[in-house]
């Protein structure tokens, strides 16, 4: 008898143990930052991936994520002169920092032997934590990463936020379902940030800094603030406008003498009444008014960004072609029209050129369709799903039509923006929700779509996981490869201005 | 048979499956609407719509109004439309709308009709049906069709014809010029029963030719044509037939910040049978009707100013109208003074003139409720009417329009009030001075909660023109209303 209770106390103690060495340790590389070297972007990555790469073994592994992760492991690496310091922070996926570690190397070919023996550190000390159960984050569920790291284009990698729309669903092997499976865009991903005053509904991007942040201009209704972003979205300037005045699009362009122009469009008694400001001193100044005319800064058809204006008529709310403007003072010059197809307008129109160089202009229409046009302005292709979708809009007294609708006012919705990028490929938003019955519109989700002309059709390339709340507006940063999601996440009311969050997500 | 009675549901489901699959998916579904809900405190409005204060002894508003004072009348009014349209594609849509509407507490279940339903236990049959019409562009060509029962608003800022009527419209477009050309059938009244004639025979039409050109993005020039013809042997004037030619030129253009607007229109025409005899007893018609608008931002809203002139009728015609003539007409053939088919909405008024903007709808009351000032086209009296307004942003959710109107007859008839002193017309022209203010406040994008104040100083057109309720001779108590209400649109 008792022989068998040994066996059986030999037997349970081992499979008591087995757990805890079963069990591996998920690391996430979010991020590595570069400083001091030539193509930092380049560099960071391929940092993050050998890193990553070498810490994998028998107790560690790592994910793709740093929602699957129990450590989350940053690092720099800096050169000076022709020495190279490593330097790595693991923290819990909580925040606790569990160890930190640094190799040092001569020249760069000592790189990627160091980076093995920072992984090898890391491994040794993660290992004795984790066996010694000194870390009690290992026993929860890992969380998600929001805090901002110490870098303007640190972007915490979040894989799970881009995918790609030819698989997104794979049949299991066996049996009747199907498993949606996610591709990642490469080993990057995404930075929120903290809740920003104001519900906004235009975002328009200026210059980076010396320092690496990023100038972030947003307008709500009436108020315009500037923004610089780097670990942190911080609050610089802001101006308020007339309660009469509509903020309908915000842009930004470099001017002639190299300062930066924030054309702010607005709509005053029914009449675009456009202002162009001006950061000096690190304040919004206004350096011209009562502009006639709608304005956008985009990249036609992938090429340079430009400034392009259209005007009202006294019917047509958006009238005639498309110029190119060119700002003097108070003076707007106007050159190079550009015809609008049906549907479009400066709002919800760009071009993008198929295989052949031919010229092709894109839309949205009304009714959330995106249709392509040829070089003749000849209809060639239609969406089958809607994208699309703007909370934003003006208001025109519309006498004409005041018995009818039993309103004094139209109201002009204002879409989406369609970007193209400089590879030809076309970005477009989409917000979806439950109440949208005509004028009265609340989204609740959004995301952005890629496309890309397959000579017949525009071809789902990709696309962004919804956002948990409307998104206002987009634009991908293309020199950084970022793509900047401008969110509602509670709307303005009567005795509040909302707010919004902007993410930003890696796109490779 | 087990099997095939399987096989039948099944093809039954599928089959149903598809034919609701294939709308869905080819269909755009959109909807508009409206609800107004108005509480109205006013001496002269009552909920029933029409002139108010008309003819050489005015009019109280209710019977029992015998005392020195106008009584106070107090009703809620609401009104819902709902617009839905069924999208196939973007060159084809049906196009309907209906709308509910009562004054609470009025009649309920089977005793309401339209316009009611608002009393103790609702349940009313009172859906109408505004408009039902097919929407269209015709393959190949720049034109698009709209075919049935359809909103219509002339050019001269409706003071020809406003209202929901049948017929067919044509809108080309042809680059910076928009062409319009329609005919509406207003009346057929072979549908009485009355003529015993063919169908057809005995009409009211329209025949619209509008044409716009945009000259720049500043400045759109226009001409209108409307044929206004009518078989029907009206009965006032006693006429057999009548048909009204409108010509006008209309013109929209910006300088720097200011707005400008305005139309100038003829109309000429006969009324043939004037007297019942033959129908070479004609009388002819030879009016006018002009209208210049300006606005312009200032501060925190827009500065807007406005004249409206119609010609009228002198007492004694004769063959010879000058009366400018709208479409107030009724079934029966009779030229009606409540039928609110004109309008003019930029004046800003509540109770001058007839503004739908600002209004109700068919229970709208105004002094001057058609735009001839008249209740047939021997009488009307015209009008030159001058406002001023302010509209102000006051906050990004409140704002506030303040607004003041003066209104002349333009002639002189049988319709202007006696003095009960001297027993004679009075000699003034001018009906009166509107003040009026309206603010509202946006609880949501769609819902605005809306306060409306107007009073009018009546003028010397009005001097001793009732008999008050001592029994001697005075003024009418000058017109006032407030309302209380709530927007909500989308």
């Amino acid at each position: 008898m008792k022989k068998l209770i040994i066996l059986l106390v030999a037997l349970i103690i081992p499979l008591t143990v087995l757990p805890s060495f079963a069990s591996q340790i998920r690391v996430f590389v979010a991020d590595m930052n570069a400083v001091g070297v030539p193509n930092r972007d380049e560099m960071k990555n391929t940092l993050q991936t050998l890193l990553a790469s070498r810490l994998n073994g028998e107790r560690i592994v790592a994910v793709g994520s740093a929602a699957e992760a129990n450590v989350v492991v940053t690092g720099t690496y800096v050169t000076i002169g022709k020495v190279f310091s490593l330097d790595a922070l693991a923290k819990t996926s909580s925040g606790k920092t569990l160890t930190r570690a640094f190799v040092q190397g001569e020249s760069q070919d000592e790189l990627i032997p160091a980076v093995g023996k920072l992984a090898d550190k890391l491994s040794v000390d993660l290992t004795k934590i984790y066996s010694s159960d000194q870390s009690t984050a290992t026993q929860t569920a890992p969380g998600t990463i929001t805090a901002p790291i110490n870098s303007t284009s640190s972007i915490i990698s979040a894989k799970k936020d881009i995918i790609k729309s030819e698989q997104q669903i794979k049949p299991a092997l066996t049996g009747e379902f199907i498993k949606p499976q996610e591709i990642e865009q490469g080993n990057t991903g995404a930075w929120m940030s903290k809740r920003l005053t104001g519900a906004a509904n235009l975002m328009a991007i200026g210059k980076t800094l010396p320092d690496g942040s990023r100038e972030v201009f947003l307008a709500e209704d009436q108020r315009l603030s500037y923004y610089t972003q780097g670990a942190t979205m911080k609050l610089v300037a802001e101006a308020e406008f007339s309660p009469a005045d509509m903020i309908v699009s915000l842009d930004t362009i470099e001017a002639a003498d190299g300062n930066l122009d924030v054309y702010v469009t607005i709509i005053r008694s029914d009449e675009p009444a456009s202002q162009v400001w001006q950061l000096k001193s690190g304040k919004l100044v206004q350096v011209a008014e009562k502009l006639p005319y709608f304005f956008r800064a985009f990249s036609l058809a992938g090429g340079p960004k430009t400034l392009y204006a259209q005007a009202m008529g006294r019917e047509a709310d958006f009238f005639g072609d498309v110029y190119e403007a060119t700002r003097s003072g108070n003076n707007i010059s106007l050159k190079n029209p550009i015809k609008m197809p049906r549907f479009g307008d400066i709002y919800s129109f760009n071009q993008f050129r198929n295989s052949d160089g031919k010229l092709m202009t894109v839309v949205i229409n009304p009714d959330g369709y995106l249709v392509v046009y040829d070089s003749v302005l000849k209809e060639l292709w239609r969406s089958n799903d809607k994208f699309g979708g703007s909370e934003l809009y003006f208001q025109k007294e519309d006498l004409d039509n005041a018995r009818a609708t039993g309103d004094r006012f139209r109201w002009i919705f204002l879409n989406q923006r369609i970007q193209v990028t400089a590879k030809g490929e076309v970005l477009v938003g989409k917000n979806e929700g439950f109440w949208v019955l005509g004028n009265a519109r609340r989204y609740k989700k959004g995301a952005v779509y890629c496309f890309a002309w397959n000579g017949s059709s525009l071809e789902e390339k990709w696309r962004t996981r919804d956002t948990q709340n409307y998104m206002p507006d987009y634009w991908l940063d293309e020199s950084r490869n970022e793509l900047l999601i401008l969110q509602t996440v509670q709307r303005s009311g009567i005795e509040t201005r909302g707010a919004s969050a902007l993410a930003i997500k890696k796109v490779e | 048979m087990k099997f095939n009675k399987k096989l039948v549901v099944l093809a039954a489901a599928g089959a149903l499956s598809a034919a609701t699959a294939v709308p869905a998916m080819a269909f755009e579904n959109e909807f508009h609407g409206m609800y107004k809900l108005k509480y109205f405190i006013s001496n002269y409005e009552t909920g029933g719509g029409g002139p108010i204060l008309y003819g050489p002894t005015p009019g109280k508003p209710v019977a029992d109004d015998t005392t020195q004072n106008l009584k106070t009348n107090n009703y809620f009014e609401q009104r819902a439309r709902l617009f839905y349209t069924a999208k196939a594609n973007d060159d084809l849509k049906l196009v309907t709308g209906f709308e509910i509407d009562s004054v609470w507490g009025d009649y309920a279940q089977s005793g309401a009709t339209r316009n009611q339903g608002g009393a103790l236990e609702s349940d009313a049959v009172n859906l109408e049906t505004k408009w039902v019409y097919l929407d269209f562009k015709i393959p190949g060509t720049p034109t698009r069709t709209t075919v049935g029962i359809q909103p219509f608003k002339d050019q001269l800022k409706g003071i020809f014809l406003d209202a929901d009527v049948a017929g067919i419209m044509t809108k080309t477009s042809l680059g910076a010029t928009a062409l319009n050309v329609g005919y509406l059938r207003l009346y057929d009244n072979s549908y009485l029963g009355a003529t015993g004639r063919a169908r057809g025979m005995d009409d009211l039409d329209v025949g619209v030719i509008e044409a716009k050109y945009a000259v720049s993005k500043d400045l759109n020039v226009g001409g209108v044509y409307y044929l206004y013809a009518d078989s029907r042997r009206s009965t006032t004037p006693v006429a057999s037939a009548a048909m009204i030619h409108t010509v006008g030129l209309t013109a929209d253009a910006k300088v720097g910040a200011l707005a400008l607007s305005g139309f100038a229109a003829y109309q000429g025409g006969v009324f043939k049978g004037v007297n019942g005899v033959n129908d070479n007893d004609s009388a002819y018609l030879n009016a006018l009707a002009y209208n210049v608008a300006a606005k312009m931002p200032i501060g925190p809203g827009s500065l807007r100013t406005a004249l409206l002139f119609t010609s009228g009728n002198a007492e004694n015609t004769g063959y010879h109208l000058t009366g400018w003539v709208g479409t107030s007409q009724s079934k029966a053939g009779v030229w009606s003074s409540t039928t609110g088919t004109s309008t003019y909405n930029e004046s800003g008024m509540l109770l001058l003139n007839r503004n739908a903007a600002a209004g109700a709808g068919t229970t709208d009351s105004s002094i001057v409720y058609n735009t001839g000032n008249g209740t047939n086209p021997g009488n009307m009296q015209g009008l030159y009417l001058y406002t001023l307004g302010y509209d102000a942003t006051i906050t990004p959710k409140c704002y506030a329009n303040l607004n003041v109107g003066f209104a002349w007859t333009a002639h002189n008839n049988s319709l202007k009030p006696t003095d009960k002193v001297t027993n004679k017309q009075n000699a003034s022209n001018f009906m009166g001075t509107e003040v009026n203010i309206e603010t509202g406040y946006k609880m949501y994008d769609n819902l605005t909660a809306v306060v409306q104040a107007g009073y009018v100083i009546l003028g010397g057109y009005y001097k001793n023109s009732v008999t008050n309720g001592a029994g001697s001779a005075a003024d009418p108590e000058n017109p006032y209303t407030a309302r209380l209400g709530l927007n909500y649109l989308f």
